[in-house]
């Protein structure tokens, strides 16, 4: 999401947005804008969850509906739309019209459907929205989740969708918001990747101490910036951001399953929870054991990428239910003894 | 102080959320609400702070 702020930042500066096959930086102006908006961002998460909270909130419904405006008002430039047959027309034959970029990938209804949940799947099925949602005070807010997958991206892909092809199909986010919304769009893409890019940030640097419990929380979240920064100046990620999206979100589901399991599953079937806790034990052999083999059979899937993760939660499911059954048998003994 | 900042920034946003389907609906040019959306945008983002986030402006002793 840096390197989506930074292309509306480049557009003030007249610099080229690298093109979809490139995967080194295509300018020296490029380098220097992605890290100008990667310092912005490290310092918002470096002030901490209050500041990020408050700059969120302010922007965010002001972000939603440059979304939606720019893809209405745009809506015309298409043709004449004096009825919904109209508007179906232009939907299918000059915005979804099925051509594909030379080079990427032709994708279904389905894959946007399954991408969609896919991308948010490490912060509501991996549980990463817990280092935000552990501050809630009533157990409506975990809702917000939905707000994020169902508006975030059902709605914001679905305007994208009328602005880049109102954009002649050029895939530079600045550009199509400010075409579609003019300064403001600009403004928006750079605050939206901020705004973005922010929690995640945040979340790296709480991960990140867990390992470095001696460093300071602000030390830990400017190294993550840093390397983050670093990163977002190569175009190959974020061109590639789909792929590495559907990747990390595989990585986390079976410890997603894990933890939902052991909350919600173990009470009903009469198994002990949070047992490798209350053992003071260092692994837990059923979850890694779950992990790991949840992960090769996902990899050996024969489907897309975005549909590997549901038949692979539920066999983490399963998988962990059954492991922790026979650990269980095996070590009575020392449970009881506890 | 407040109260006045929230009636800007709702009227702000609410300027926003319509300028586009008057758009659609051929009743402004396309220019006309580029004008107006980014007009109510800078005055969304000077008045919502002040009432959404009081904080920041409040005087340290």
């Amino acid at each position: 999401m840096i390197s989506v702020s930074a292309t509306a930042v480049g557009l003030a500066f007249n610099i080229p947005t690298p093109a979809l096959t490139d995967f080194l930086p295509n300018s020296v102006g490029w380098v220097v804008i992605t890290m100008f908006v990667g310092v912005i961002v490290t310092l918002i998460a470096i002030l901490g969850f209050e500041k990020l909270s408050q700059f969120s909130k302010v922007f965010i419904p002001w972000v939603f509906l440059v979304f939606i405006a720019g893809a209405i008002a745009l809506l015309p430039k298409f043709g004449h739309i004096g009825s919904f047959s109209d508007l179906w027309h232009i939907a299918t034959t000059k915005i979804w019209n099925g051509t594909v970029t030379p080079g990427q990938e032709k994708f279904s209804i389905w894959h946007i459907i399954f991408f969609a949940w896919f991308c948010n799947l490490a912060m509501h099925i991996d549980l990463s929205d817990m280092a935000t949602l552990r501050y809630a005070k009533k157990w409506t807010y975990g809702f917000y989740s939905a707000f994020g997958m169902f508006f975030g991206h059902f709605l914001a892909w679905i305007c994208s969708g009328v602005m880049v092809a109102a954009v002649a199909r050029e895939m530079n986010p600045g550009l199509m918001a400010y075409t579609a919304a003019g300064l403001a769009g600009a403004f928006a893409v750079v605050i939206a990747g901020i705004t973005t890019a922010n929690p995640t940030m945040y979340r790296v640097g709480l991960a990140i101490q867990t390992l470095t419990p001696n460093w300071k929380r602000w030390k830990v979240t400017l190294v993550a910036g840093i390397a983050t920064t670093i990163a977002a100046c190569f175009p190959g990620f974020f061109l590639r951001l789909l792929d590495f999206v559907a990747i990390y979100g595989l990585i986390l589901m079976p410890i997603g399953a894990v933890v939902f399991v052991e909350h919600w599953i173990f009470p009903l079937v009469k198994i002990p929870q949070y047992r490798i806790g209350k053992l003071e034990k260092l692994f837990n052999i059923p979850a890694l054991i779950t992990w790991f083999l949840t992960l090769f059979v996902c990899s050996i899937l024969p489907i897309h990428l975005f549909f590997r993760w549901l038949p692979g939660y539920l066999f983490a499911m399963v998988l962990y239910l059954i492991l922790t059954y026979i650990e269980l048998k095996l070590k009575k003994e020392e449970i009881s003894n506890k | 102080m407040k109260i006045l900042s929230i009636i800007i920034s709702v009227i702000a946003l609410g300027i926003c959320a319509v300028t586009p389907f008057l758009t659609f609906l051929s009743y402004i040019s396309f220019e006309t609400y580029l004008l107006w959306f980014n007009v109510a945008s800078l005055f969304w983002i000077l008045s919502a702070p002040l009432w959404m986030v009081p904080e920041l402006f409040r005087l340290k002793r």
